[in-house]
């Protein structure tokens, strides 16, 4: 491309150094090159006439030929024309030719102009910016469409004498193509593209000069004899334009106080006969006009095509994701000019005998009116005269929209002259009502049936109903939309019918197409909701693909028609029925959930690893932390639930307990280990971080736990790395195997909810893009609410509740040894939500809801206990290791306590938010226990939990406790920070809840417990890779995020969780190494 | 805020059902396709074996078994000198592959499409065919072969030929003058290259002489009026029906037969029944439905037809009359005819077999036809009509033999 960029830019610079003006340099580039190219065109030229010449001299013969013999004899015979001719078909393209001339320097001249940083902010004529779009008519460019009517006038003109219209046709192809080409680009460029197609016009003096010839100008009336013959003409126009002008302006006057209304008025009725005389001329031109346009005759195929353009483009931009989208609406007002010019030309050809006719003809009027309306209001409104700025903040857009619909209502009144004119030739045969049902049968059921069982097979567990509920509830939609449309069918005209089945072919085809093979990402389906909505703002050529797709899926289809390829169709049809009906059933059978959930399995065993196992006979300890429950509230909940005494027998609840920190990475280590591992005694440590430190407590405390012999069950141990493989059991977040419990715990999205959404996402995917946004609806569906709160939507991804719900189902009295039951629940953490019998989950119900919910939970579990008999010997410790100091909740979170001496606080460097979380809850129930719930006023701190649970009563003789609380904030990351900041490092004595009891602790400390820790267990053997693997597959699957990482990558790749999270183990493995 | 998350994948119809689909299309739309391509693979190239037919420069070739009158008395005469050829056919029944003689080979090769793959790479020095339209349609000219040849096969004019059927022959065989003045014409006007247009006749008179010459002598009491209609809608039948018989059989003396074109019974199967049922028990009237008309014609003292191609041969053959029905000609848009603008010969001619007798004179056809019996043209006015339009007649053969041994003689010395 560099030497065509070095003439553009060497013609052009030197045109600036004479002009000093970049315009004019810009036009005198065009002419240098129009020069330039000149005897090229000559040469164009002369050939082209040759050419004529042999196609004049062919055309009798071709034209036998085509009336005679059809299809393949005929292209025969037209070939060896052509040969006997020396005729070679690829000169039809020379008009073309002339243009690919011309590309390689147009793109020379945006490549330099693009670039040319000198163009910025540099004005010409009306154009205020040549490096921009002129945007004279606010969204519309003004210099595209002077190029363009230049263009149509050089077509015009060329192929004045020619009776082929195929290359009339070709320019006026290229015009349009080069209208929405340009129509964005900088103004510069398309100037240099006006220019260049201004001059190509001046060419045609010079290489086709007869075209000018013929037409020689009708002596012209003297201007008094016009203005007599059409003086009523004028008298009417002039009439009607002043009055809707003045009238205007009176109703703008009235909203400004009649300011200038004089002056208004006159120029009123100036601009009245200004436009008067434009019309006259137009009036007395009109029969050379109106025969312009009566010459106009394309195929009525391109004029429907049209149409259909704009509707669909007019459509898509109405209906576009959030916003309606101007690119589109422009796309539709081209395609309507088109159109609406044929139309006209259709009206003027029209048989106005017909009253049919006539009646259209009355109607068209008033779209046309509605639409000058429109226009007039774009023009007034946009070039924003002062005087004609009439209606209230004009939106351009609006009144383009205005222009369009009144359009296409009028070129659809046309469409319907023709199609009551002329006799459409339809083929009829019986197998348009096979090919139809067959089409309608694979639609509706790959919507309402196969398609939603095919969604149902690949997430079989997130459906808590077997997978015929769906045919059962669907088949209603399916039958009934089949007997509609069947119906439509049955009670169509002929006509309507043949366009009917090819309009169900073309819907099929694109259903099939945007399903299959091209189906846009939307993201998963959350709830209700793609994950990635946005997508469905589809680009601009997605959308003009699909309506030239549907155009040409017409003439296929229409053409398969005629050309006895039905049976292709119909096998086709057939085949995808079979193959959408064979699949769907296919994938639902293998599930192994067709006719009803797999609830024989749930008597099956789930592994032992993952069960929670109660000693009969021998002692059991549950070890349960109920992480930022917030102590307090157990006094209304027991008032709330009293008969929780009753259930929670033998418990005491320790109201008079502080929290050994305020944060759980604060209390865990204490909570697990005891006070030597307060977080300032933690903190000489500064070798190790908070992960490591916490693991060999929880090692120790593990330890500790086995030596005692009793079989160690245990949830994720927070902050902890220990090895998980050497638990005798082990809860994760989620085991798959407990899906099992899913219908009876009701977990799984809503049903009926489902069985719509299922073939509602069907119908959305099989949709055209335009109707998509309507369908999606911003996640409300077709005919959903906004009030998605009132949906069910628990899933098993609701794991913290669920885990709760799920306690007495998991666990069994099969442990022939002492069992330890250490639990971790984050269901009382913020965001407080719950999930009830029902399976519905309640959102941001409030932390006491939530606290009380915990309880609730639990005490099923608790009679569970009862009922196996394990109760007696089971000593539970249920504590929290904070208290509630944040959170967000809509409503009122209350936590008030009943703190005296509250204002000491900021003396102890602490905030009533942090106060509040030093206040936990501490409830125990030791070995054979019994008595309702009482109430124990000692002072004790939660960090006495793990002392408790390992000893026997009674506990804590001493009188005077003085219990440490070392309070610290939380930080991102704070697992693998070395030492955590201490806010404020206090001691308590007697009752928490009087705040002179507090004092800062000034100990100092010497030795710290967790030097002798590391020690002990720096022994420690090498994990093996097996136990390494295992280790890491149980912190993938203990964390959240990461989960949700592996599952987004399974989803990309196509493969199981489970198979996911094996390739990240064994990635992270292989990449240690 | 809690994330519930339901990880469906919301477009779940599978690759799987794509491919399968994508598979089976294909499948079901190239079957044919490639059905074809690999009988042409198989078949096209193995069957052109190399030594098929690798010693011989003259090879025939027939459309269909009607056409081994055509090529046998050239075939013979080749072989009465010692020249050797060989014989394609399309049809499976030709003739033409039951005739053994060392000096000839035949074989089938197939149908239309086979045919075309298989004369597309025919090697040979001379070529000939009835089938007209070489290189046009189907069958191209091969680079192996130096000569092509058209055999007229017809005495009629070129007019009712389709477009451009002997512009890529290298030389047609004629059978009379006018073929030779219409073609100059078309070469002049199309500026196609001249062919070598050569005065051979038509071959199969030879046959049907030696066939009328062994016929057993015909017995019969009264003078016989055939009538040979064609079947289309401006024929003798469908224009006149039973009326007609009536007419022609009323106050007459002699017996008719009527040889309807077998097409009729396919195209029009009431009027021959009704036909069949109105004269069962006329006894002067009888329907020849034999696949040879030669019997018919040998018994007939008059013909009665309505320009069907029968009644030249009926004319020159047995030099007998033809009483002809007056018709315009078909369309001739989209033949060869469209592009000349003098008369055809058959119009030209027509007026010289007999009599033409138009819809006002059907009241009186007994008359007509009886007068035409009573007093016959000449016979040697019919054989003066026959020497000025046919060449050779009765020895086309030989002279088609020589001709081709000119023209391969000639390769040889290029």
């Amino acid at each position: 491309m560099s030497p065509f960029i070095f003439i553009i830019k060497s013609i052009f610079l030197f045109a600036y150094d004479i002009t000093g003006n970049y315009g004019i340099s810009i036009i005198l580039l065009s002419f240098s090159i129009s020069l330039l190219l000149l005897p090229i065109f000559i040469l164009i030229e002369k050939s082209k006439k040759k050419d004529n010449e042999i196609k004049q001299k062919m055309k009798p013969l071709i034209d036998e030929i085509k009336r005679v013999y059809k299809g393949q004899e005929r292209y025969y015979y037209i070939k060896t024309i052509h040969r006997q001719h020396n005729y070679n078909s690829y000169k039809a393209l020379v008009p073309i030719l002339s243009l690919l001339i011309q590309i390689p320097f147009f793109i020379a001249a945006y490549q330099f102009l693009e670039n040319f940083e000198a163009l910025k902010n540099v004005s010409f004529l009306f154009i205020k910016d040549l490096s921009l779009p002129d945007s004279v008519l606010g969204s519309i460019n003004i210099l595209p469409v002077i190029m363009t009517i230049i263009n149509l006038i050089t077509a015009y003109f060329y192929t004045k004498n020619n009776d082929d219209t195929s290359e009339l046709k070709q320019m006026l192809v290229i015009a349009i193509a080069f209208l929405i080409l340009l129509f964005n680009l900088p103004a510069g460029l398309v100037l240099y593209w006006t220019m260049n197609n201004f001059f190509s016009f001046l060419r045609l003096f010079i290489t086709n000069p007869e075209v000018f010839e013929k037409e020689k100008q009708e002596s012209r009336k003297p201007l008094k004899e016009t203005i007599k013959t059409n003086l009523k003409f004028i008298k009417q126009t002039f009439y009607i334009l002043s009055i809707i002008l003045i009238s205007t302006q009176i109703y703008w006057a009235v909203n400004h106080d009649f300011k200038d209304i004089i002056t208004r008025i006159l120029l009123s009725i100036l601009l009245s006969f200004a436009l008067t005389v434009i019309f006259l001329i137009l009036h007395i031109n009109q029969n050379k006009i109106s025969n312009i346009f009566r010459k106009i005759n394309i195929d009525y195929k391109i004029f429907f095509s049209s149409i259909f353009l704009s509707v669909y483009f007019y459509f898509a931009s109405i209906l576009y994701y959030e916003n309606e989208n101007n690119q589109l609406l422009l796309l539709a007002l081209l395609s309507i000019i088109f159109a609406q010019t044929y139309a006209y030309s259709i009206k003027l050809r029209t048989n106005k005998g017909n009253t049919i006719n006539k009646l259209i003809l009355t109607i068209q009027n008033i779209f046309l009116v509605a639409q000058f309306l429109n226009i007039a209001a774009l023009i007034s409104g946009e070039i924003k005269i002062n005087i004609f700025n009439i209606l209230i903040t004009p939106s351009s857009d609006l009144y383009i929209k205005g222009i369009v619909s009144s359009g296409i209502m009028y070129s659809l009144s046309s469409a319907l002259i023709v199609l009551n004119n002329k006799k459409i030739q339809i083929i009829k045969n019986k197998h348009n009502l096979l090919i139809y049902i067959l089409a309608i049968v694979y639609l509706s059921g790959f919507v309402f049936l196969w398609n939603p069982l095919n969604i149902y097979s690949s997430f079989p567990d997130n459906f808590i109903f077997p997978a015929i509920e769906i045919l059962k509830h669907n088949i209603y939609n399916f039958i009934i939309t089949l007997l509609i449309l069947s119906l439509i069918y049955i009670i169509s005209p002929t006509k309507l019918k043949y366009i009917l089945t090819v309009f169900i072919l073309i819907i099929t085809s694109i259903a099939f197409i945007h399903n299959t093979i091209l189906p846009i990402n939307m993201g998963s389906l959350q709830e209700n909701k793609y994950l990635l909505s946005s997508n469905l703002a589809q680009p601009i050529i997605r959308y003009i693909a699909e309506a030239l797709l549907f155009l040409l899926l017409y003439f296929l289809f229409s053409n398969f028609y005629t050309n006895k390829k039905r049976n292709i169709i119909i096998t086709a049809l057939i085949i995808l029925n079979i193959l959408s009906v064979s699949e769907g059933i296919y994938a639902a059978i293998n599930t192994g959930r067709f006719f009803k959930l797999n609830n024989d399995k749930l008597s099956e065993e789930i592994k032992q690893s993952n069960k929670i196992s109660f000693s009969k006979d021998k002692e059991n300890i549950i070890f349960f932390i109920s992480d930022m429950f917030h102590g307090w509230y157990m006094n209304k909940i027991l008032k709330d639930n009293p008969e929780l005494k009753e259930i929670f027998s033998g418990f005491n609840w320790y109201p008079n307990t502080c929290s050994v920190s305020s944060i759980t990475c604060g209390s865990m280590p204490a909570i697990i280990g005891g006070f030597n591992y307060t977080i300032d005694k933690l903190n000489k440590d500064t070798i190790h971080n908070m992960e490591d430190k916490m693991t060999v407590i929880t090692k120790d405390f593990f330890h500790k736990i086995k030596d005692k012999g009793y079989r160690f069950t245990s949830t994720n141990m927070i902050y902890s790395k220990i090895n998980k493989y050497k638990f005798d059991s082990y809860l994760p977040a989620w085991d798959k195997d407990w899906n099992k419990f899913n219908y009876e715990l009701r977990i799984g999205e809503s049903t009926e909810m489902f069985y719509t959404l299922l073939w509602e996402n069907a119908l959305f995917y099989s949709s055209p893009l335009l109707l998509k946004p309507k369908i999606y609806n911003k996640g409300k569906w077709i005919n959903h609410s906004d009030d998605t709160k009132s949906l069910r939507k628990n899933t098993n991804a609701a794991k913290r509740y669920n885990f709760l719900r799920l306690l007495p189902k998991i666990s069994d009295t099969k442990s022939k040894t002492k069992s330890f039951i250490y639990i971790h629940s984050m269901a009382s953490h913020h965001p407080w939500d719950y999930v009830d019998d029902e399976g519905l989950i309640h959102e941001d119900v409030g932390p006491y809801e939530n606290n009380k919910w915990v309880i609730n939970t639990l005490a099923k579990w608790i009679k569970w206990m009862k009922k196996n008999n394990v109760y007696n010997n089971t000593k539970i410790v249920l504590l929290s290791d904070h208290g509630i100091h944040w959170g967000h909740f809509k409503g009122k979170m209350d936590t008030t306590l009943p703190i005296k001496n509250i204002q000491r606080m900021k003396s102890l460097n602490l905030n009533e938010g942090t106060l509040k979380g030093l206040f936990p809850l501490l409830l125990v129930k030791d070995f054979n226990s019994k008595g309702k719930l009482k109430q124990n006023m000692k002072f004790m701190s939660n960090a006495d939990a793990s002392y408790i649970a390992l000893n026997k009563e009674p506990f804590f003789k001493e009188k005077n406790r003085s219990l440490p609380s070392v309070i610290v904030y939380w930080k991102r990351k704070i697992g693998k920070k070395h030492k955590l900041n201490i806010v404020s490092n206090l001691k308590i004595k007697e009752n928490v809840y009087d705040i002179n009891n507090w004092t800062k602790n000034t100990d100092n400390i010497t030795d710290s417990a967790i030097f002798h820790l590391f020690k002990k267990y720096s022994t420690e053997p090498e994990l093996t890779l097996e136990q390494k693997k295992l280790e890491l597959r149980y912190q993938i699957m203990a964390n959240e995020k990461w989960m949700e990482n592996v599952k987004h990558q399974a989803d990309e790749k196509g493969i199981s969780v489970d198979s996911m999270i094996t390739r990240t183990v064994n990635y992270i493995i292989r990449n240690k190494k | 805020m809690t994330y519930i998350l339901l990880y469906i994948d919301p477009a779940s119809t599978s690759a799987l059902l794509y491919i399968i689909i994508a598979i089976a299309a294909t499948l079901f739309f190239s079957l044919k396709g490639f059905f074809y391509r690999l009988k042409n693979l198989l078949l096209g190239k193995g069957f052109i074996q190399k030594n098929d037919f690798e010693d011989i420069d003259i090879i025939f070739y027939s459309e269909g078994k009607q056409y081994w009158r055509v090529f046998w008395p050239v075939i013979k005469a080749l072989e009465q000198k010692g020249v050797a050829c060989a014989y394609l056919t399309s049809d499976n029944e030709d003739p033409g592959l039951k005739h053994n003689s060392e000096l000839y080979s035949s074989k089938y090769i197939g149908n239309l499409t086979m045919t075309s793959v298989y004369l597309n790479k025919l090697k040979a020095k001379f070529v000939a065919m009835t089938t007209p339209q070489l290189d046009v349609m189907m069958i191209r000219r091969s680079k192996n072969v130096q000569h092509y040849a058209h055999i007229v096969h017809a005495p009629i004019d070129i007019f009712t030929y389709r477009k451009f059927a002997f512009d890529y022959f290298d030389s047609v065989f004629c059978s009379g003058p006018h073929q030779i003045e219409g073609i100059r014409k078309l070469e002049e006007k199309r500026n196609t290259h001249k062919k070598l247009l050569l005065k051979t006749g038509l071959t199969y008179f030879d046959v049907m002489l030696e066939e009328i010459k062994k016929l057993p002598k015909i017995e019969k009491n009264n003078p016989v009026v055939l009538v040979a209609p064609t079947w289309k809608e401006y024929s003798i039948l469908n224009r006149f029906g039973t009326r007609f018989f009536d007419n022609l059989l009323k106050n007459s003396n002699y017996d008719v037969i009527l040889r309807p074109h077998p097409q009729t019974y396919v195209s029009f199967p009431k009027l021959i029944a009704e036909i069949e049922k109105k004269y069962k028990d006329e006894k002067r009237f009888s329907i020849d439905t034999k696949p040879s008309g030669t019997e018919s014609m040998a018994k007939a003292d008059l013909m009665i037809s309505d320009l069907s191609g029968v009644i030249w041969d009926f004319a020159f053959l047995y030099s007998k009359p033809v009483l002809l029905l007056k018709t315009d000609f078909d369309n001739i848009e989209g033949f060869e005819g469209s592009e000349l603008d003098y008369e055809m010969w058959e119009m030209r001619e027509r007026y010289r077999l007999g009599q033409i007798f138009d819809e006002n004179d059907i009241e009186n056809i007994n008359n007509i036809a009886q007068s035409l019996i009573n007093n016959p043209k000449t016979s040697t006015q019919l054989e003066k009509l026959r020497d000025e339009s046919i060449f050779n007649f009765g020895k086309a053969g030989e002279v088609a033999a020589n001709q081709i041994i000119d023209i391969v003689n000639n390769i040889k010395e290029k």
